[in-house]
């Protein structure tokens, strides 16, 4: 495992500088927190590999798990800057542009606390964000039809909980930690009434199951309610629209995998 | 926000905890580091904070939520993170936190493999 760990971060090192190299000079400045933010990962992966390949605490035998999974970790990470963020800049175009000057305009109409991410149109899965990376995601033609468009106050919310220390984002965020306590309290209440001995056993796994869930789905429904907020009316019909024409049971709930999104209607109600 | 979304926020969360457990173990279990060490620090206020309390930070709320998640709350956490500021580290704090890195590694690569399949 030594000589594999030595030998694999060696490679990744070659990869992170090489894909340093397909970062186009010259983009515009729309596109500079993206360029920098890759810039700054991929110093901070090198620095891991380094260390995975040379430190000598994690070389010694016993740290051999230890060991592996910050290799692993850094072959994530820069799967996902290739996959990601360094294809957005290595692919820029101008409908890109376009796209960016109009979510920055959306962003100063209702005064977004922070710096408007940068938006790309190289989504192979609906609209999403790496709020770390700050890049939100949409799909190819989305610059041409406007009718989801206040999707993207939904994904600017999601920016609202990647920072911490922010006088601006306390009291949304503040708001969301007592909305999920208190439902995470309400669902603990459930789930001990429910392996008292009254109930079918089964309640305890599906309550046991909400309960894993609620942390992500209180974030959905904050970000519903941002965009609602935001957009108006024009969101719910947005979100009706999504959920007629490509999701699943407006009404399951998930019974025993934890869901990261809560149910369409349950959104819907939200909004309503 | 599409599932890949959701999933490579909640990956991010889960990466930073398994990073940061992972640096202080390391130097824990080499009897190196100090208490003044700021990873340290970090990791034992996230531990103090995952019992009931009228106000954390979001950190420390994403990290009870994903040790709820894990069903790891049964460990006396603000315990082990009392420890991890004193000096003469009890050994016994040693387990529980490689139980916990290990689980949370689980999780991640669980997460990471999510955002492959999502995406194919």
């Amino acid at each position: 495992m030594k000589e594999y760990c030595d030998a694999a971060s060696v490679q990744l090192l070659d990869r992170a500088r090489h894909l340093a190299s397909l970062i186009p000079s010259g983009l515009h400045r729309d596109v500079a927190a993206l360029d920098v933010a890759c810039r700054d990962r991929l110093n901070e992966i090198v620095a891991s590999l380094k260390r995975v390949r040379s430190d000598a605490l994690l070389s010694l035998p016993q740290n051999t798990a230890l060991r592996l999974r910050a290799l692993r970790r850094a072959r994530w990470d820069l799967d996902r800057l290739e996959y990601v963020a360094i294809s957005v800049l290595h692919r820029w175009t101008d409908t890109d542009t376009k796209i960016n000057r109009l979510a920055d305009k959306l962003a100063r109409e209702i005064q977004f606390p922070l710096t408007t991410p940068v938006v790309a149109g190289l989504s192979q899965n609906y609209y999403h964000t790496y709020p770390d990376l700050r890049l939100i995601c949409i799909p190819l033609a989305e610059g041409r039809f406007l009718l989801h468009l206040s999707d993207l106050y939904h994904e600017l919310a999601h920016s609202l909980f990647a920072f911490s220390n922010d006088a601006r984002l306390d009291a949304f965020q503040l708001r969301w930690l007592a909305v999920n306590d208190a439902a995470t309290k309400y669902l603990e209440g459930e789930l001990r009434r429910a392996g008292s001995g009254f109930s079918p056993r089964a309640f305890e796994r599906y309550i046991a199951t909400w309960l894993q869930c609620w942390c992500e789905w209180s974030i959905e429904f904050f970000c519903d309610l941002f965009a609602l907020y935001s957009a108006g009316p024009a969101y719910a019909w947005a979100h009706l629209h999504l959920c007629a024409s490509s999701g699943g049971g407006a009404f399951d709930l998930p019974l025993f995998t934890p869901s990261t999104h809560p149910p369409d209607e349950a959104r819907m109600q939200v909004s309503v | 926000m599409s599932d890949i979304g959701a999933q490579a926020n909640l990956y991010q969360r889960l990466r930073w905890y398994a990073d940061l457990i992972d640096e202080v173990l390391l130097n824990v279990k080499a009897g190196a580091g100090s208490i003044v060490d700021e990873r340290r620090k970090q990791l034992a206020s996230l531990l103090m904070a995952t019992g009931p309390q009228q106000t954390r930070p979001l950190d420390a709320a994403w990290f009870g939520a994903l040790l709820r998640a894990k069903e790891l709350l049964n460990v006396d956490w603000r315990h082990i993170g009392e420890s991890l500021l004193i000096l003469g580290l009890e050994p016994q704090v040693i387990a529980p936190l490689e139980k916990l890195a290990r689980a949370l590694e689980g999780w991640r690569s669980d997460t990471a493999n999510r955002m492959r399949q999502s995406a194919r």
